[in-house]
């Protein structure tokens, strides 16, 4: 039987001519396109003019297309991927931050390599900061993009190498220590490993040729000197301000500056929380004369002198000792109250004089405070430095007894409050400066050794006696540095790196003291991964009351000798000693106190500036201060005053460490030093004196961001005061939760509406802030401008007000005109759910998200800024001028030059220094409106996390920038849609309200109000001193 | 036109020698002659107008950091620039379209000028809306465009895009009002031109105008129908712009009386900004009896409502203010009056509010000085007016701790001073080439409101009936009707 055949179409049986053509072919049809020209090259009738043809297109082709630029780019395949980095994904690592004499323990966020972060370490491996970081140490990353970093040793002004270095410097070394000593000259140190190296470099030079002297910029060597009469100890014990009931501070700002403000703000916020379970907080009373964030949060703060700064701790040491009291009521009643919580209170001063620190030592002893609130078994190791150190150097150098210095961690060319070791130098066979940017003291030396920059280097530390860190490098060095301790073996003749040196050195003195881990690798390990260790703790000291009535008499007598005329030099809580003058994001820093930013100022009495004719702008038109010279002992500076509220008469402030004058950038150096107004009284620095102030006619602007404007008018019937902030006592809070906060429930009421409302079917982000909690230091706002790309604009651009800062603590003066209460209530952009933002914008580039997010569209915004003047809260923020770069056309053509925006001038716009930039934050370009975007980044970080893991987003998964950076936990964020989340709970506190809530902006961001712990409420002035007839 | 009008209302037309050839011949001349005078004051105004030029190129270039903006003030000078312009932009369609629904014979002689006036005022205004934007070169975003990316759409809710609407529908309706009316008198030029050129280019102007019946009947309905559409547009344009302010939070901003008192505001410096122009061009081409004192004391009775009007709306604000009780508000209002800008709040008040009461008297609103020095002030005060609104409610809102002061810096003043010059230079421009009032309008009032008709029919009446003459009644003036 044949096979059958199955046909599908009669074309196919037959095999037609016609069909057999086209199933031959690939295509069915002629291709339209090509056909006329591969017809033209393929058959014979091609012509020369079609041949011309076709080679003028292919050439004209070719050209067009070889002629486009294409970039280069220069990049690595990713074949050997490095260990741990994935793009994209940021790596955190624990290290250990101390710089210019400010300890933190952080973690470090690296994105691909790069450091760009820095945030606090979980609690439990903070057993000091506890979480919370500093300002300073906030800005610190950006410090190792400095484009004025050394990149290499110098002799002079000439660059060498290493090789040249360690010969010619060894074998000066060996010289001068031939001839006289060497010194080792350095701030504070807390590693104990590099102690060991820097005994070991001492060694190697010989028995008596060589000598470590420390000195600290910012004086410490008072209170170490009074422990020494009182306990035997040249240290400072623990301070517990969590277990003090009440709090006595004499002039220390234990806040914002004074020996450990983060710790002190972490603990001290534990008993300022108030809630209705928990109505109890402790009382905190300031004796103070400039004021200072500290003072400003007291619940009483009592306005002195300096000079009855030092009286009131010899009033203080008569009322609890039973022998006397004083003349002022209120220091009475402190006394009073310290009494009454005998061993459960503390007093504080920030005084560098033996003898008040004696009397305050007294004080305490007195109270039975030792050994409840100040403990001797973990004391700092923070502060070591003599302010003998710099006057022994320079009587050595001038004498010819030392004839090598090495300078570490220390500027003293410009700390010194005595001249002439510049000069001095210039005697010795040696010196080395080992900075890693340039300093009045590097510049004096002969040869520059640059350090490796903290985020570079592996180190340890030991901030407080047994409370060991680790700091590992974040980022392989990029320049050509190396590490002192690497230096310092090296001369010393000792094989291997310091690294393996802190190996050993742990574990032949740490490691056996522990009983947690077993084997040295496993608990080395562990404690770079922590980056902390804890060792049992050990110590006591018992009071000696020996120096006591003479500390006492010689109070008196110094109080006395200050006069009418009396000068405070206090440290700046955002430059220090002058350590972070370089770093403009400290400088654009607000003063939490005078909203002062790039410069220091003379701080005096508001009535006293009206009084003496320096209120030449009461408007605040145009931000021009009359400037004054002040004069102590002789010496002298001339700076523009302004008025702090608090202040009291004859009273002037001025902070040190302003005036740089060895700065990579003229701009860097604003301000003038106050070095040389401190005076030495037994071998100490004291920072109060008698002064002279007279008028220069001069007129200078001042970089402030905030005003002294009056919130409410004199004599206008039915005008009330603006509740912008609230606050209440603690006796009025414990009859009522909602005191001080009674008409929000009206406010509520009348909150309704005939529009439709956003849906929320998601997460919805809140944040609450305890204005009890906030000091006012201004941490957030620095951790907000390095998590966001927020750009510096320099001290013009601020005084014409067009500072950038996402974030800003705005300050609030109310009570008593010459001592008034204070609140900083941190402003963000408050994510309103009915934006009034939102509505006017033409383009709709700023928009409301679905979680409640106020959302900026960078590359929809035209720049109408109609969205910034309808913004109650005035957070948004516009590019006046290109201030990041990030626009091509202004990078290719300069366009924002020559117009004082500091990014430019200091050379923010380097492919270095942008390393800092968050790749996951938009960098703004020109004409665009930016604002707090509730770091929407990490929410996305946070949420994917979530999702990976496939659970519910919880409280832990999200910490923005603000609340991960503050010291006293006073922010709290979360999704008010999720019931359990601590921000939903809060945010149905009692104390919780809305900022002009009024205008129904509804906003998702809420403070709880102030509450102090006193039962007087303060007469209620109308303070308006600049248009204050006298 | 309604033709009647009583013998003993003062003419419109002054001069016994007037005929028609006669008021071709004075209203065509400045377009025929040249003058130094023009030359300089051209030459100015355009070094000025280049300024202008320089000063946004600058803006643009550099950035609006260049102008005294801060944080907390975003608009200043730019946006007080802009009101000022549009409300100028007001007198023309008020003229041509309102007075010309009520009949207003006295708008033939100052319509042509008006018209221009706001082509020109919109032109300046137009500019800061999208020169203030900091970035111009996306300027397009604000156009409800299709696009490429999805959804993107304009925000309808913003006042700032019903601006962009407003605007640009006023623009196109009074630049076709001015230029239809236009057509017949560029007939009439090329008519009277010698040049080829001349002729060409007038002839393509005047779209070959032919002056047909059929033609005039057209126009006619034409004029008609754009004074029907522009009438609203005199009261929307500045209620939109009101807006701006009124849809906002912002105290001083937040109020519902601004459209009636933007519109009332706007006219007033709409009248005041023509009387300038026309006081100096009737000197400058000697149209003393077509621009007659009686057509000056007109407007001024018109400044003199419209100012009062403004004036109470300035005193309800700060009654409102207080009744009220609203704290923010009334903060506001005092720190108008007694605060850091006091001194604008002052200028505002006795420009605009004190110096129009002057004329209730009848010597002030016929006398030219104090007209012309009148005029300047309320352009002043007005201009002073919106920076109050602006920049006085914008520096001192609800935070006290964002208050700030806004001072301007040399780009800020040379792009205002800059627009002025830009305005002057269109309107010289337009001076010397178009003709400055409407030649047919006027000859169509000719009969029944100039003085010379009035003067024939007198003598006709006496010499017939010995008094009064009703309606228009044919007389020698008649046989001379060449165009």
């Amino acid at each position: 039987m044949s096979e059958k055949i199955y046909w599908k179409g009669i074309e196919e049986k037959e095999q037609l001519e016609g069909y057999r053509a086209i199933a031959e072919k690939e295509f069915a049809e002629e291709l339209p396109v090509l056909g006329s020209i591969t017809e033209a090259i393929t058959t014979e009738k091609s012509s020369r003019k079609d041949f011309l043809k076709m080679l003028g297109f292919s050439t004209t082709a070719a050209v067009i297309a070889a002629s486009c630029e294409m970039p280069v780019r220069k990049s690595i395949p990713y074949i050997w991927r490095p260990e741990e980095i994935a793009p994209g994904i940021a790596n955190f690592y624990a290290t250990t931050f101390y710089q210019g004499g400010d300890y933190g323990a952080v973690l470090v966020k690296t994105r691909e390599g790069r450091p760009i972060k820095i945030e606090g370490r979980a609690a439990k491996n903070a057993r000091v900061t506890k979480g919370g970081t500093s300002a300073r140490a906030q800005a610190s990353v950006l410090s190792l993009y400095d484009g004025a970093r050394f990149r290499n040793p110098k002799k002079g002004k000439e660059n060498i190498t290493w090789d040249v270095a360690d010969k010619e410097i060894g074998e000066k070394l060996k010289g001068a220590a031939a001839s006289g000593k060497v010194v080792f000259f350095s701030s504070s140190i807390i590693s104990p490993s590099t102690k060991a190296v820097i005994a070991e470099f001492g060694t190697s030079l010989g028995a008596g040729k060589f000598e470590h002297l420390v000195h600290d910029g910012i004086s410490y060597s008072g209170i170490l000197d009074a422990n020494e009469k009182s306990f035997g100890k040249r240290l400072v014990p623990s301070y517990n301000f969590g277990a003090a009931k009440v709090i006595v501070g004499v002039g220390a700002d234990f806040l914002g500056t004074w020996l450990s403000p983060v710790e002190f703000a972490k603990d001290y916020s534990v008993n300022r929380k108030v809630s209705k379970a928990e109505s109890d907080m402790s009382r905190h009373i300031q004796i103070e004369s400039v004021p200072t964030i500290t003072g400003y949060k007291a619940d009483t703060r009592i306005s002195v002198k300096p000079s009855e700064e030092l009286t009131s701790l010899v009033d203080l040491y008569n009322i609890v000792s039973g022998s006397g009291s004083s003349k002022n009521a209120k220091i009475n009643k402190a006394g009073k109250e310290l009494l009454e919580a005998k061993g459960a209170s503390l007093v504080v001063t920030g005084s560098n004089d033996v003898n008040a620190q004696l009397v305050a030592n007294a004080i305490n002893n007195a109270l039975g405070n030792y050994g409840t609130t100040i403990t001797w078994d973990r004391p700092y190791n923070t502060k070591q430095g003599s302010d003998k150190a710099i006057a022994s150097l320079i009587e050595g150098l001038n004498a010819g007894t030392i004839k090598g210095v090495l300078f570490y961690e220390s500027n003293p060319v410009f700390t010194s409050p005595v001249k002439g070791l510049a000069d001095a130098l210039k005697k010795a066979d040696v010196s080395v400066s080992f900075a890693n940017r340039v300093d009045e003291t590097s510049i004096a030396c002969s040869y520059i050794l640059p350090d490796n920059h903290w985020l570079e280097s592996w180190n340890d530390a030991e901030p407080k006696a047994g409370i060991l860190n680790t700091t590992q490098p974040t980022i392989s060095k990029l320049f050509d540095t190396r590490q002192v301790q690497d230096t310092l073996l090296k001369w010393a003749g000792k094989e291997g790196s310091y690294y393996e040196f802190i190996q050993k050195y742990w574990e032949s003195n740490f490691y056996g003291k522990q009983s947690t881990y077993s084997g040295f690798l496993s608990f080395w390990d562990n404690a770079v991964a922590d980056g902390e260790v804890e060792l049992p703790a050990s110590g006591t000291a018992s009071f000696n009351a020996a120096n006591v009535s003479g500390a006492v008499s010689a109070l008196s007598t110094t109080a006395s000798s200050l006069g009418d005329v009396q000068v405070k030099l206090y440290e700046s809580i955002a430059i220090g000693d002058g350590y972070w003058g370089d770093n403009p994001f400290l400088q654009e820093l607000p003063d939490p106190v005078s909203k002062v930013t790039w410069g220091n100022y003379i701080i005096a009495n508001p009535r006293w500036l009206n009084k003496n004719g320096y209120n030449i702008d009461p408007d605040f038109k145009t931000k021009e201060y009359a400037v004054a010279k002040l004069t102590v002992n002789g010496a002298s500076v001339e700076l523009p005053v302004v008025g702090v509220p608090g202040t009291p008469d004859g009273v002037f402030g001025i902070a040190l460490g302003y005036g740089r004058e060895a700065v990579a950038h003229p701009e860097l150096g604003v301000g003038k030093s106050a070095f040389a107004l401190l005076t030495s009284k037994d071998g100490n620095v004291t920072d109060v004196a008698k002064a002279t102030i007279e008028k220069t006619g001069k007129v200078e602007k001042v970089a402030i961001t905030q005003t002294h404007f009056n919130i409410t008018l004199k004599d206008l019937g039915g005008i009330k005061t603006r509740k912008t902030v609230k606050e209440t006592t603690l006796h009025e809070y414990k009859k009522d939760p909602a005191a001080g906060n009674e008409d929000r429930k009206e406010i509520l009421e009348e909150m309704v509406t005939l529009y439709y409302e956003h849906d929320y079917p998601g997460h919805h982000w809140s944040m609450v802030v305890d204005l009890n909690s906030c000091t006012g230091c201004g941490a957030c706002v620095t951790a907000c401008n390095v998590e966001n790309n927020v750009p510096v604009v320099g001290k013009d651009q601020v005084t014409r007000s067009r500072e950038m800062h996402w974030m800003r603590i705005d300050r609030y003066y109310t009570g008593e005109a010459d001592n008034p209460d204070v609140v900083f209530q941190p402003m963000l952009c408050q994510h309103c759910d009915n934006a009034p933002c939102e509505n006017v914008c033409p383009v709709a580039a700023t928009n409301h998200s679905s979680e409640g997010l106020n959302q900026m569209a960078y590359n929809r915004c035209i720049g109408t800024r109609y969205c910034a003047n309808n913004c109650p809260y005035k957070v948004r923020r516009f590019n006046w001028y290109d201030y990041q770069q990030a626009d091509a056309f202004d990078k290719k053509y300069g366009t924002s030059n020559d117009m004082n925006v500091a990014s430019e001038t200091l050379g923010l716009h380097e492919p270095l220094t942008r390393m800092v930039l968050n790749p996951d934050v938009t960098v703004r370009s020109r004409g665009v409106m930016e604002k707090c975007s509730f770091c929407v980044q990490r929410l996305q970080g946070g949420k994917l996390n979530a999702k990976k893991e496939n659970r519910v987003l919880n409280d832990s998964d999200i910490v923005v920038a603000c609340q991960s950076a503050c010291p006293a936990d006073a922010i709290t964020f979360g999704d008010r849609n999720n019931k359990e989340s601590a921000v939903t709970k809060l945010l149905h506190d009692e104390r919780a309200f809305g900022v002009i809530e009024e205008t129904h902006s509804m906003p998702n961001v809420l403070y709880l109000t102030q509450v102090r712990n006193r039962e007087e409420e303060k007469k209620y002035d109308v303070i308006d001193y600049y248009h204050e007839k006298v | 036109m309604h033709a009647y009008e009583s013998e003993f209302r003062e003419p419109l037309i002054n001069g016994l020698d007037k005929t028609y050839t006669k008021i071709t011949d004075d209203l065509v001349a400045p377009t025929e002659r040249n003058s130094t005078m023009w030359w300089i004051a051209v030459l100015l105004t355009g070094a000025g107008a280049a300024f202008f030029v320089f000063c946004l190129g600058w803006t643009v270039w550099f950035g609006i950091g260049t102008w005294g903006l801060n944080k907390t003030v975003g608009w200043a000078w730019d946006i007080t620039n802009f009101v000022w312009w549009i409300g100028i932009g007001h007198a023309g369609t008020l003229i041509s379209a309102i007075l010309l629904l009520f009949r207003q014979r006295y708008r033939t002689g100052i319509n042509r000028a008006a018209e221009a006036m706001t082509i020109f005022a919109v032109i300046c205004a137009g500019m800061f809306p999208i020169f203030h934007m900091g970035r111009v070169w996306d300027a397009g975003f604000i156009f409800p465009l299709p696009n490429t990316r999805g959804p993107l759409w304009v925000n309808f809710n913003s006042p700032l895009l019903w601006d962009v609407f407003a605007i640009s529908t006023y623009f196109s309706v009074s630049l076709l009002f001015w230029y239809s009316g236009l057509m017949p008198d560029f007939g009439t030029i090329r008519d009277r031109s010698k040049g080829k050129v001349r002729k060409y280019i007038y002839n393509l102007l005047s779209f070959g105008w032919q002056g047909s019946a059929k033609q005039w009947q057209r126009f006619e309905s034409l004029s008609l129908v754009l004074a029907g559409l522009s009438t609203p547009l005199v009261l929307s344009v500045h209620t939109i712009v009101s807006f701006d302010f009124a849809t906002s939070v912002i105290p001083g901003w937040h109020t519902t009386i601004f459209p009636p008192y933007f519109v009332a505001g706007a006219i007033f410096s709409g009248f005041a900004m023509v009387e300038t122009l026309m006081l100096i061009s009737r000197k400058l081409f000697s149209l003393e009896d077509y621009i007659t004192v009686n057509h000056i004391e007109s407007m001024n009775k018109i400044i003199v409502l419209t100012g009062s009007i403004v004036g109470i709306a300035y005193l309800t604000e700060l009654f409102i203010a207080w009744y009220s009780g609203a704290m923010y508000e009334q903060f506001a209002f005092y720190n108008r009056i007694f605060g850091k800008y006091l001194w604008a709040y002052a200028m505002m008040m006795s420009c605009n509010v004190l110096s129009p009461q002057l004329y209730w008297f009848k010597s002030m609103r016929r006398n030219l000085w104090v007209t012309f020095i009148l005029s300047i002030f309320v352009n002043i005060g007005m201009w002073f007016e919106r920076f109050v609104i602006i920049v006085t409610s914008l520096a001192d809102d609800y935070l006290p701790s964002s208050w700030a002061y806004f001072s301007p810096t040399w780009v800020d003043i040379g792009i205002y001073t800059g627009s002025m010059s830009v305005f002057l230079f269109l309107f010289l421009l337009f001076s010397r080439f178009f003709p400055t009032i409407a030649i047919a309008e006027v000859k169509a009032i000719f009969r029944i409101s100039s003085e010379a008709a009035k003067a024939e029919r007198a003598k006709a009446s006496n010499a017939t009936h010995g008094g009064y003459v009703g309606a228009y009644k044919v007389g020698p003036l008649d046989k001379d009707s060449r165009g």
